[in-house]
């Protein structure tokens, strides 16, 4: 049910909680997603018109822990984590979470963060990996069973998705579900290879001469890269025929992107008085660009108007890293005068958050979209 | 296979949240919300029950055959028909009786012992 008469932020509150309802099993929410919706609202409402904002605030903390809780014993009654894969997949999922959010925090919690951080990546990523029908292949073949007891998931079980081809590539339908997806992977990506390139540039770097701190950043640049390409390309893979491209493109571009923006940031900080959020911003829109570009050479091959994406890339980025910082901290000091610290540092950090999300993985997500729905030039 | 019809001894005691849902159905049917501001209503908000919470709860005792949906609306023409109603079923009244009593006499007891004057 599509929320009405609402508005701001109570629609958006509906929206969202709409879509995180489909965390719920299938029968369950298809009995109860449009009740529990309806119910959210009347409470959205309730509480807006008790405490504006701040109220709507306090009815989403305790709503999103419930849900935590409520989705896992959901699915356990429906018996739907019975399957060790299942399991296995649902934990490496949470690992992935909790390792993105470790990284988001370990910018300034140090490399012991850091390293739990890389830990959890490389067992959740292991984890979804084996669970995978090509992981478990790989696995069966290991234990030398036949290869007709190897059929992929996607052959035997899955729905099968509507396909159309597009000369050498195949486009499957993408929609809100493509945009989930990617928004999830490039927010990951982005995160995880921003906390490595801040933590070699600005952490291990800054003190080291300027030809070392241009090696280390080229290095830098090319773990952001690589880490954006690879996790943008988990979710491509399954939409085109091209994606071993993209992971290229995007290690090229993050390694140029990486590397000026580290001389444009220092440039920003000495000659004006933006101060580090400046010279972060600037950085930003720097690796943006840069981004942006080598991916477009990659996507103008395939797809009209591609020149879009290097807008979307630098909007994107300047978006998640940048403004994301700068409204965070501006922000933290306003709301400050207003409510109290912690509620101030939680509002803060739902800003930042938000825009860390929406703004990469939401931006660009939305505009490739949008280019894989246009047709195809030649 | 014949399954036996629980008696309501079987389903006490019950806990706190089902306790105060079957009393907010009592006095009629009500929707989701309606039975969720109840339940904080009748408890002055020390029990306040989340929407993920409440429609599991709600489909246990579905399941229970403690209360069933129903297609009755109060205000019919002030509601969403595609919303669900939900009222006590026969056996869920009986349930809610046998759990009050059993709590009285719980009460009952405490008071025989003193115990609130020991407290103080």
């Amino acid at each position: 049910m599509r929320p009405t008469h609402l508005s701001g932020f109570q629609a958006l509150s509906a929206e969202v909680y709409m879509q995180l309802l489909r965390l719920y099993p299938k029968t369950y929410r298809q009995k109860y997603a449009v009740d529990m919706q309806r119910t959210f609202i009347d409470c959205c409402r309730a509480a807006f018109q008790e405490g504006g904002s701040i109220g709507l605030f306090k009815v989403w903390l305790p709503t999103l822990a419930d849900l935590g809780l409520t989705v896992i014993e959901k699915h356990l009654d429906e018996g739907l984590l019975s399957s060790g894969a299942t399991m296995i997949r649902a934990i490496s999922l949470v690992m992935l979470g909790c390792a993105t959010l470790l990284f988001a925090v370990s910018w300034n919690m140090g490399i012991g963060f850091m390293l739990l951080a890389m830990v959890l990546l490389i067992v959740g990523a292991l984890g979804l990996f084996f669970t995978s029908p090509q992981g478990s292949a790989i696995i069966k073949r290991k234990l030398s069973l036949s290869d007709d007891a190897v059929q992929p998931l996607s052959e035997s079980q899955g729905p099968q998705r509507r396909q159309e081809t597009r000369g050498d590539i195949i486009v499957n339908k993408v929609g809100r579900g493509f945009w989930l997806r990617w928004m999830s992977a490039s927010d990951m990506g982005l995160v995880v290879g921003f906390a490595l390139y801040f933590q070699l540039v600005v952490g291990f770097a800054s003190e080291l001469s300027f030809g070392l701190q241009t090696l280390i950043s080229i290095a830098g640049g090319i773990f952001l890269g690589a880490s954006i390409g690879l996790a943008q390309w988990l979710v491509l893979r399954k939409q085109i025929s091209w994606p071993g491209q993209w992971i290229i493109a995007s290690t090229a571009g993050g390694a140029v992107g990486g590397t000026v923006a580290l001389i444009a940031g220092e440039i920003t900080g000495e000659v004006t008085d933006a101060g580090f959020y400046g010279a972060l911003a600037v950085g930003a829109a720097v690796i943006g660009i840069s981004l942006g570009i080598a991916e477009w050479l990659v996507l103008r091959r395939y797809v009209s108007q591609a020149g879009w994406w290097v807008l979307a890339s630098t909007v994107g980025i300047v978006v998640a890293i940048g403004l994301s910082n700068v409204l965070g901290q501006a922000l933290h000091s306003v709301i400050l005068s207003i409510v109290g610290d912690d509620i101030a540092r939680f509002l803060a950090m739902l800003i930042f958050g938000g825009l860390l999300l929406m703004g990469y993985g939401g931006i660009t997500g939305a505009v490739l979209v949008w280019l894989l729905r246009q047709t195809v030039p030649i | 296979m014949g399954t036996e019809t629980p008696s309501p001894q079987d389903m006490l005691p019950l806990t706190p949240v089902v306790l105060h849902m079957l009393l907010a159905l009592v006095d009629g049917e009500k929707h989701g919300y309606g039975i969720m501001k109840a339940v904080e209503e009748d408890t002055q908000g020390q029990m306040q029950i989340r929407v993920g919470s409440l429609y599991g709860s709600i489909q246990r005792m579905i399941d229970a055959n403690l209360i069933e949906e129903t297609e009755e609306r109060p205000v019919p023409e002030l509601d969403d028909e595609r919303r669900r109603y939900y009222r006590l079923t026969d056996f869920g009244r009986r349930v809610l009786q046998a759990e009050t009593r059993r709590l009285t006499n719980v009460v009952g007891l405490a008071q025989r012992k003193h115990v609130l004057d020991q407290m103080l």
